[in-house]
């Protein structure tokens, strides 16, 4: 079980808004988890650019 | 400082590295930690297959010209999420000769220019001020996008450049407060706010705002100028 304390993103009214808040919620889990951990994630998503 | 760190004062695992404890888990782990007297940034992050890209192309790049890697990729390689089509590089003026050698390693190396086949062609659009695009080859995405620097603002970039420093090699970006200043004040869309946004975000007891306020002065100097022409 991951017992680490949650971040809470606020959502935005605007979707213009609602992108800044992610924003501010993605650097705050960065900063809260090891670089392993986050460039996983983000990972998935670049990595989902190249041919296999 | 830095100089002390190298020579071994400290064990080499404590180097660069932030280490902070998860209670939690009852977990020590690493994070990217910008030191900024050094100009350095020391990040544990898993290699993507864009940052191995990266990193394959720079290799060959560094050993003939000096380059600074500016814009959107500079945001990614420090944790935003999102992907791109391309990568910006600035390299200081170099000679036909010495084009020709890195343009040789390149196509042995497996890259193709996606703008012309001739070097001769090739240098010319650098020399013209214009980006030339290099891509793995039989491939258009993704591809630097490589260019000189046009005037004295873009060979600031060069000066105050920053190592970032991977598992598999050191890449050399703009300034953090370049960064954002460019992002905010020069291209201005939707995306690239959020490219700036992410990074002061980040760093932000880190950021000299003065800076960029001073580049963003230097940003709308040039803007009037091109206005005037």
């Amino acid at each position: 079980m991951n017992n680490t304390k949650r971040i809470f993103m606020k959502p935005g009214k605007t979707n213009q808004e609602d992108r800044l808040n992610f924003i501010k919620y993605w650097v705050k889990y960065i900063k809260t988890h090891s670089d392993e951990e986050w460039s996983a994630q983000q990972n998935i998503l670049i990595n989902s650019q190249f041919k296999k | 400082m830095f100089q002390n760190f190298s020579e071994g004062k400290i064990p080499s695992i404590l180097k660069y590295s932030k280490y902070q404890i998860d209670f939690y888990r009852i977990k020590i782990y690493r994070s990217m930690e910008y030191f900024q007297k050094d100009r350095k940034i020391k990040t544990n992050r898993i290699l993507s297959e864009l940052d191995k890209f990266v990193l394959e192309f720079i290799q060959i790049l560094e050993k003939y010209a000096d380059y600074v890697i500016i814009s959107g990729y500079v945001s990614i390689l420090l944790g935003r999420t999102r992907t791109t089509e391309d990568i910006d590089v600035f390299i200081k003026k170099i000679s036909f000769e010495q084009f020709s050698e890195l343009y040789q390693e390149l196509e042995e190396k497996n890259f193709w220019c996606i703008n012309a086949e001739d070097k001769k062609e090739i240098f010319n659009y650098l020399k013209d001020g214009l980006a030339v695009r290099f891509a793995k080859k039989n491939n258009s995405i993704p591809n630097f996008e490589v260019k000189f620097p046009k005037d004295k603002l873009d060979e600031m970039s060069f000066e105050d450049s920053i190592q970032v420093i991977t598992k598999k090699g050191v890449l050399k970006i703009s300034s953090l407060e370049r960064h954002i200043a460019f992002k905010e004040f020069y291209l201005g869309s939707e995306k690239d706010i959020e490219d700036a946004k992410h990074i002061e975000e980040l760093f932000k007891e880190k950021i000299d705002f003065n800076k960029i306020n001073k580049i963003k002065e230097l940003i709308k100097e040039r803007k009037n100028k091109n206005e005037q022409h």
